[in-house]
Order: structure tokens, then C-alpha cells, then sequence
């Protein structure tokens, strides 16, 4: 769940007529040589007309809806061994570091014209876990002893709940559950009294988050605590550094904290970043996508600027798919239901859920391969069906309008790519293989597929809307019929990873998105950007922290940095961050 | 023993409730269904292929091959024994304390403790019809 304009008052948002703002799309800019020609984008085989605007908005919503319906018949896909399900939760975390869909309207005439800009200026820089940071969103920040005693200094440590270790044999425990926080995010209420005392909305209502989206369910909540507790760790790595110095230097406290704080925050950013490349990426794409983008790192054909259309409202949906309907979530208790996740949100407090309990406390073995011999959830086969779990329909969506809506995610993002302005996805084949990306199959024969499948399930579809989706399918549902290779003699392996034009849109967006916000740091390996970054923060032989005596302190910070394993995927950083005691700090 | 499952209990129950009164309940859903289109199924691919179509995700094993739906008055009293092999099945693993797999359909923790609207009773409604047609109570 990454927001998007469509988010309120059903007749509000989805009665527009037109955009407000031209999108960006992939393999176009935003100059005036940019623009698609409108035989290019996807109009939904003619509901929506050649300047965008939707010709009959109900007949639209319907039409979505009836892909949905058919999509709820596709049997529930096997396991994915590929893709352990953490990567699902990994996947949405990424999708909040990426996209942030500020929406907002304005009038023309007697006209609502909404719009939405995407608030995250500055992709995979981790500013869903940092926000602006402490400076400007200090609730996501702890206040700690060292501070305290240290004076007026920037908090520099992420807020999480605190540590609850069990308390009785029926709760998970550090020796069975190894890579378990055993702790919920901090949580507050709205409001207190005068005397301390919660006010009568004693709900915890309130995530103490930079990215509130992080607490949409608990999975992603214990997924961000995770990365929160990676900051701390490193955090605690310079500080113990520091402390010999700071005596005897006399360093001004504030600017030696800043550069603590940024410090830290470059070197979970370059961790991040390096599991991402090697890791990620290397489990979704497909092999040849993967092959051509990152092991040979042959260039970027999109060179637009920012985040395309087709990303945000097409092919980075397909994790939606991959969802199971339960897991299990430590080694006690028994499964976790996906729906139930839901309601472990503030979101829902009112369900009553929050705090997270120590059922709920997610054991990352359970979810990433492991050298600990538990054997992980997998994620889901990527097929066109999304879990039951995501058929509701959440208070923060439109309420569905009964005979026009199916409500639930799936209808949501159909909906959200038909009035987002994306290319077709018969333009987006033939523009990718014009650019030499020849492995994608020929758009008549995805259509043949189309065609049988939709046809497939008596009494849904009337033939002319057969034709209508097989000839102009959304690019959320495509991404999906593509990666589980329907109709293909392959079909049999499909799933296991995004097809190749998913891939070719993910591989793009991301690594454009690295490639345009260079951190700066150059090496090889992960620990020698890491070594940088102790370097440059540290370095006495100039500015503030400039003195003759000091000379040392930047050795000492990159001796600590060099602790942190060359971490190039989850299992690694799980394993690094047991053997560093890191799920214990507070 | 893998067992029927219904992941969307409301639109089951709505199926069941269209077949038990010969009205659709699904005339305002897109697509949309007259009775003529949704009759008492005669097998179970008749079966399958109405709840496909509406919606209801439903699973059925392999091992189950017939079908016997019954309509009762309302002045008789009918006990549905559940399977006798699934019954004790259950009661085993029951026993064995830890992962039971016994869990209730999310709806009830929806739906409990607090006063429904009208648009809410009528999905609780169909969800409870739905899950006490189709489970056997093992």
C-alpha cells in the first residue's frame, strides 16, 4: 500500500474527468518531446478517449470489476521456493521508500480536478525508516541516556517499542526464535490529560514513524523495527568509537552527534541498496532482464527523471499477488492470518490488537532462508489472483458502489492504472523491443492468451469485452498474466518470477532510481563504501572537527565500521545482526 | 485430510441464500447474476463453475467426488453428523496441543462485540451461512 490519488470519497476522486498534471512515463520525459502518442496509452479498448478522460466511468469500474471476478477463480498458486515471503514484506517497504502519492484537487469551472505528486523526492535513500530527519519528525526518534547526559543534542537513534522478552513457556524465546526483536514500534495514544492520563480515546492511534504506511500491518511493522534496530546497531558501532575522544578532544557535541546520525544512516543505506542489487533483484527478474541489467550492467534506456507511471501503477503491484493467507510467524505460536496482520495496525486500533503481542513478534527466520534450519514461508507463485486477505476493502479506500465496484486491492489498482495515464501494454512491447530488449513475446501472442483465458469462465465477460481486455489489458493484471506465463508451453514454471517486461520496468525504475541518486561512495565492495563513509564523517583534518590531536578518530570509526559483514542479501544481514546482538538493543 | 475450503464466506453464503429462495443475491454485483443463472447446482462442476463466478474461492480435495445438497422445513429438526474418520481426525490433532489448525473465520472478530449496521448484519448473515453449510464441525 503506497497511496495514490484515488484515495477518498468515492465521487470525489474517481469523478474526474480529466488529470491535472501530465504523468511521466517510461522511455518518455517530461519536455515537450515526451508526450505518448495517445494511440500509445492504455485507454481500456476505447472507455477511456485519446486526451485521457474517461468516456463512461461506470462502465469502466464494471469492467475492472469483471477482471477481478475472473482473477478470484485462478486456483490459490503454489509456493514459490524462489522467494521466501520476508521478500513480500521487503518488496512494500521498498514500495514506501519509493513512491509516497501526496494527494490533493483543485477546481476548474465546476469541476474537481484531482491530482498527486509523489512526495519521495529522493528514492531508496531510505527516508521511508528516516523521514526528514530528527530535526523534523523527532516523534520517530528516542530520547536516550547519552543524550540526557550529553546535553542538547540531535536524537539520533530510531524509536522502537520496548524489548519484551517472554513471559511464560507459551510465548516465542530468544533460543528458538533467533532473529525476533520481540518488540512492536513505539505506539502512543491521541491525546493525555492535564495529569497524564490517556483521554478517552485511550487507543494506541498513533505509530511513532517517520512513514505511518509502515504500520499498515504487522508484518510490515515488525519488518521496519528490523531496519530501525540495523540504524541502532550501527549507531552504537561509532559511538563506542567516539567515547575514547571525546574527553580529550573536547568535540562539539552537536555536530559530532549530526555526523553519528548520517553516518549510520549512509551505512544502512549502502546495505540496503547492495541487498536490493544482489539480492532482490536477483530473485524477481527475469534471468535474462537480470542478466542484461545487473551482471552485465548494460545501460538504462529510460531516462525520464523520477518514477514512471508504469512502475508505480503496473508492474510494482504484482507483490500484491504474492501474499500468502497465513503464516507462520515465530515458533509458538501456531499461524498468523494475513487479514488478522491487518488489524495489528492503527489503522484498525479500534479492533483493540495494539500493542502487538508476543504471538505477533515476527521471527525473521520464518521468513528468510536461514543457516538455522527452519525452514522459511514462501512466498506465493505470481500469478493474476490476489489472496482473499486483500478482497476487503480497508477504511481507507473508496467505499465500493454496489453494481458498479468490486472493492477490494485488485479492483483498486486496475482502477488506479486506468485513470493513472500508463502506455499500453501492446506500445510498452513493441517500445522495449525497438530498444533491443528481444525477449519479450510479441503482443499477438499475449493477446491469443488473453483471449482464451478470459474466455475461459462461462457468463463473466460478453464477447466485446473478451476483445476489449485481450487487446488492451490493464498493466497491473499483464505483469501478472505475463510472470505466470499463461498459454505458454512454460506455463508450468511460471510464476517463480516477473515476465520480462515486468522485469524490464522494475529493472529500470530501481536501478534508474540508484543510478540518479548516487550516494557518492565509491568501491567495490560493500565494506570499502563503508569505509568511506567512517572517512569523510569523520575526518579531523578539516572543518569543525579539525585539530592535531584528533587524527586517530577516524581510524577508530572505520576499525568499528569494519565489523559489519560484507552483507549482501537478507540471510546475510540476519545472520550478521544475531551474531552483533542487534535484536537486543533498546 | 484436506478439506473444502471457502475463502469468501459472504459471497458463499449470498450463493447459498440465492439457491435456498430461488432470488439472487447477486443481481447489484458486477457482473451481475439473475436466479436463472445461479440454480441448485446437480453436480459439482455445476457447483464449482457458480461459485467460480461469483466469486467465492471456493476449494474443493480431489477425494471429494459427490454431492447432496438438502433443503429442510422449517418444522423439522436436522442434525448434520460430520464424517466420522474427519471428526476423530480432528479430535487427534486437538490433542496434540501447539499448531491446532483450528481457527475460526476471521469474520467472527470483525463482526463481535460492538452494534452492526444494517449492511453489516446482512454480511455477517450470509458469512455465518456460508460457514455452517459448508464446514462439517471437524
Amino acid at each position: 500500500m503506497h497511496g495514490h490519488p484515488f484515495s477518498g470519497p468515492t465521487q470525489l476522486w474517481w469523478g474526474k474527468g480529466a488529470r491535472a498534471t501530465r504523468p511521466r512515463n517510461i522511455f518518455f520525459d517530461l519536455g515537450p518531446s515526451g508526450v505518448p502518442p495517445p494511440s500509445d496509452m492504455f485507454r481500456a479498448g476505447g472507455l477511456i478517449d485519446e486526451a485521457g478522460n474517461v468516456v463512461d466511468r461506470a462502465r469502466l469500474h464494471r469492467l475492472m470489476a469483471t477482471i477481478e471476478r475472473r482473477t478470484s477463480s485462478v486456483p490459490e498458486p503454489r509456493d514459490n521456493r524462489n522467494l521466501p515471503s520476508g521478500y513480500t514484506y521487503l518488496l512494500q517497504f521498498i514500495a514506501h521508500d519509493m513512491v509516497d502519492s501526496v494527494p490533493f484537487f483543485g477546481i476548474s469551472g465546476h469541476t474537481i480536478v484531482p491530482d498527486a505528486r509523489n512526495a519521495r523526492a529522493v528514492p531508496l535513500m531510505l527516508e521511508t525508516l528516516y523521514g526528514s530527519g530528527p530535526d523534523e519528525v523527532p516523534h520517530a526518534y528516542s530520547v536516550t541516556q547519552h543524550q540526557e547526559e550529553s546535553g542538547l543534542i540531535p536524537r539520533i537513534r530510531l524509536r522502537t517499542g520496548l524489548r519484551a522478552p517472554p513471559t511464560s513457556s507459551h510465548d516465542p524465546s530468544p533460543e528458538k526464535d533467533p532473529y525476533c526483536p520481540f518488540r512492536d514500534i513505539a505506539r502512543n495514544t491521541a491525546q493525555k490529560t492535564a495529569d497524564g492520563q490517556a483521554d478517552v480515546s485511550s487507543r494506541l492511534t498513533e505509530v511513532m514513524l517517520a512513514d505511518a504506511r509502515n504500520d499498515a500491518h504487522a508484518l510490515i511493522s515488525q519488518l521496519t523495527i528490523l531496519f530501525q534496530l540495523l540504524h541502532n546497531h550501527v549507531i552504537s558501532l561509532i559511538e563506542n568509537a567516539i567515547a575514547p575522544f571525546e574527553e580529550t578532544l573536547r568535540l562539539p557535541t552537536r555536530e559530532l552527534a549530526y555526523r553519528e546520525f548520517q553516518c549510520a544512516r549512509m551505512v544502512v543505506v549502502l546495505i540496503y541498496r547492495n541487498i536490493i542489487e544482489k539480492d532482490v533483484l536477483a530473485r524477481i527478474l527475469d534471468k535474462r532482464v537480470h542478466q542484461r541489467y545487473v551482471l552485465e550492467k548494460k545501460p538504462l534506456l529510460d531516462h525520464g527523471g523520477g518514477l514512471p507511471q508504469e512502475f508505480s501503477f503496473g508492474a510494482f503491484r504484482f507483490a500484491h499477488a504474492i501474499v500468502r493467507e497465513s503464516y507462520r510467524l515465530n515458533s509458538f505460536s501456531p499461524v498468523g492470518v494475513t487479514e488478522e496482520a491487518l488489524r495489528r495496525s492503527a489503522l484498525q486500533a479500534h479492533f483493540g490488537e495494539l500493542p502487538i503481542k508476543p504471538n505477533w513478534f515476527v521471527d525473521w527466520a520464518h521468513f528468510f532462508e536461514n543457516s538455522k534450519g527452519i525452514e522459511p514461508n514462501f512466498s506465493k507463485r505470481i500469478s493474476p489472483r490476489y489472496p482473499a486477505a486483500l478482497s476487503i476493502t480497508p477504511t481507507e479506500f473508496p467505499e465500493k458502489v454496489e453494481g458498479v465496484d468490486a472493492g477490494g486491492l485488485m479492483h483498486r489498482d486496475l482502477l488506479s492504472a486506468a485513470f493513472a495515464g500508463v502506455l499500453s501494454v501492446r506500445a510498452l512491447i513493441r517500445i522495449a523491443q525497438e530498444k533491443g530488449i528481444e525477449v519479450i513475446d510479441d503482443f499477438a501472442a499475449w493477446e491469443t492468451r488473453l483471449r482464451g483465458w478470459l474466455s475461459s469462465v462461462g457468463q463473466l465477460f460478453n464477447p466485446n469485452d473478451v476483445s476489449r481486455i485481450a487487446k488492451d489489458p490493464p498493466l497491473p493484471f499483464f505483469v501478472l498474466f505475463e510472470a505466470a506465463r499463461i498459454g505458454r508451453s512454460d506455463e508450468a514454471d511460471g510464476g517463480q518470477r516477473l515476465g520480462p517486461l515486468g522485469s524490464v520496468i522494475l529493472a529500470e525504475t530501481i536501478l534508474g532510481s540508484m543510478a540518479g541518486h548516487p550516494l557518492g561512495v565509491q568501491g567495490d565492495t560493500l565494506k570499502e563504501r563503508i569505509k568511506v563513509c567512517g572517512e569523510v564523517l569523520f575526518n579531523t583534518q578539516t572543518g569543525s572537527l579539525a585539530s592535531p590531536a584528533s587524527g586517530a578518530l577516524p581510524s577508530a570509526v572505520c576499525a568499528a565500521l569494519n565489523e559489519i559483514d560484507e552483507i549482501e542479501g537478507m540471510t546475510a544481514l540476519l545472520d550478521y545482526m544475531e551474531r552483533a546482538n542487534a535484536f537486543a538493543q533498546n | 485430510m484436506e478439506q473444502v475450503s471457502v475463502q469468501d464466506l459472504h459471497q458463499w453464503g449470498k450463493l447459498i441464500k440465492t439457491w435456498a429462495t430461488g432470488v439472487s443475491r447477486f443481481e447489484n454485483e458486477v457482473p451481475s447474476f439473475t436466479a436463472d443463472q445461479l440454480p441448485i447446482p446437480r453436480s459439482l462442476d455445476e457447483l464449482k463453475a457458480q461459485a467460480a463466478i461469483v466469486g467465492a474461492r471456493l476449494t474443493i480435495p480431489d477425494h471429494i467426488v459427490g454431492l447432496a445438497i438438502v433443503q429442510y422445513s422449517a418444522d423439522t429438526l436436522v442434525v448434520r453428523l460430520p464424517p466420522k474418520e474427519r471428526l476423530e481426525a480432528m479430535e487427534a490433532t486437538l490433542e496434540q496441543g501447539g499448531d491446532t489448525g483450528y481457527n475460526f473465520p476471521s469474520f467472527y472478530s470483525t463482526f463481535m462485540g460492538r452494534p452492526l449496521n444494517v449492511k453489516e448484519r446482512l454480511h455477517v448473515h450470509a458469512c455465518r451461512i456460508g460457514d455452517y453449510t459448508i464446514s462439517m464441525c471437524a
